[in-house]
């Protein structure tokens, strides 16, 4: 891993395209400001990380699931307490 | 026309038209074509052209969760070319909750279906979970 030093204020530039801002920096925590092209998605590692596995568990469990319970769900006529929030 | 021999398809004939481009990515799955065909309506598959066996079931999430919404940024909107609303579609991935079914709530699929273009976007919103259970 490339390991640089920056000040607050400062900045990297990744590419001809993008742009990491280092705004603010307070104890432990930092204030990143990113300038990228709108295609390329930035997440949070630990979210990217969730809905990675989330995306791989769908694929695995897609056979698996018991999806005739679910379609007999919509099927199924609205209960009162439904009816009466769609009212409100 | 397409035509791809799966696993779990048979041979599967895939239309040029039909084809949504994900510019974005789907994370986890390397591949950025897809084809929504209906399974057991309301149940959809989300298929990956390039390799179909790479496939997982989908359904619009209104009907379950009412009171489910979200914006979309601009930013969004722009990679989407939406003018309206109603060119929009929402999905989100069924997963397996104990003996039943979850949904994703928290990164759903937006698909333009005139233009043939999705996204999978990742909500802020700590009211919903990866792993929402749907009730019997």
């Amino acid at each position: 891993m490339l390991v640089l030093t920056r000040r607050s204020g400062q900045a990297l530039r990744i590419g001809d395209s993008i742009i990491i801002k280092i705004l603010e920096i307070d104890g432990s925590q930092v204030k990143l400001g990113i300038d990228a092209p709108k295609t390329i998605p930035i997440f949070r590692e630990e979210l990217y990380e969730r809905l990675k596995e989330s995306n791989i568990e769908a694929l695995r469990v897609s056979q698996e699931l018991p999806i005739q319970d679910i379609v007999n769900t919509v099927k199924k006529p609205k209960t009162e307490l439904e009816d009466k929030n769609d009212k409100d | 026309m397409i035509k791809i021999k799966t696993d779990r398809f048979g041979e599967l004939q895939i239309n040029e038209s039909e084809i949504i481009h994900f510019p974005m990515g789907i994370p986890g799955i390397p591949f950025d074509r897809f084809i929504v065909r209906d399974c057991l309506d309301p149940i959809k598959w989300l298929i990956a052209v390039d390799d179909p066996d790479a496939a997982m079931l989908i359904v619009s999430p209104f009907k379950y969760f009412p009171t489910y919404g979200f914006e979309l940024s601009d930013e969004i909107v722009s990679i989407l070319g939406a003018e309206s609303e109603e060119e929009l579609e929402v999905y989100v991935a069924l997963l397996k909750y104990n003996d039943g079914v979850a949904a994703n709530l928290k990164s759903p699929f937006v698909i333009n279906k005139n233009k043939r273009i999705g996204v999978q976007i990742l909500l802020e919103d700590e009211r919903y979970s990866f792993k929402e259970p749907i009730k019997k």
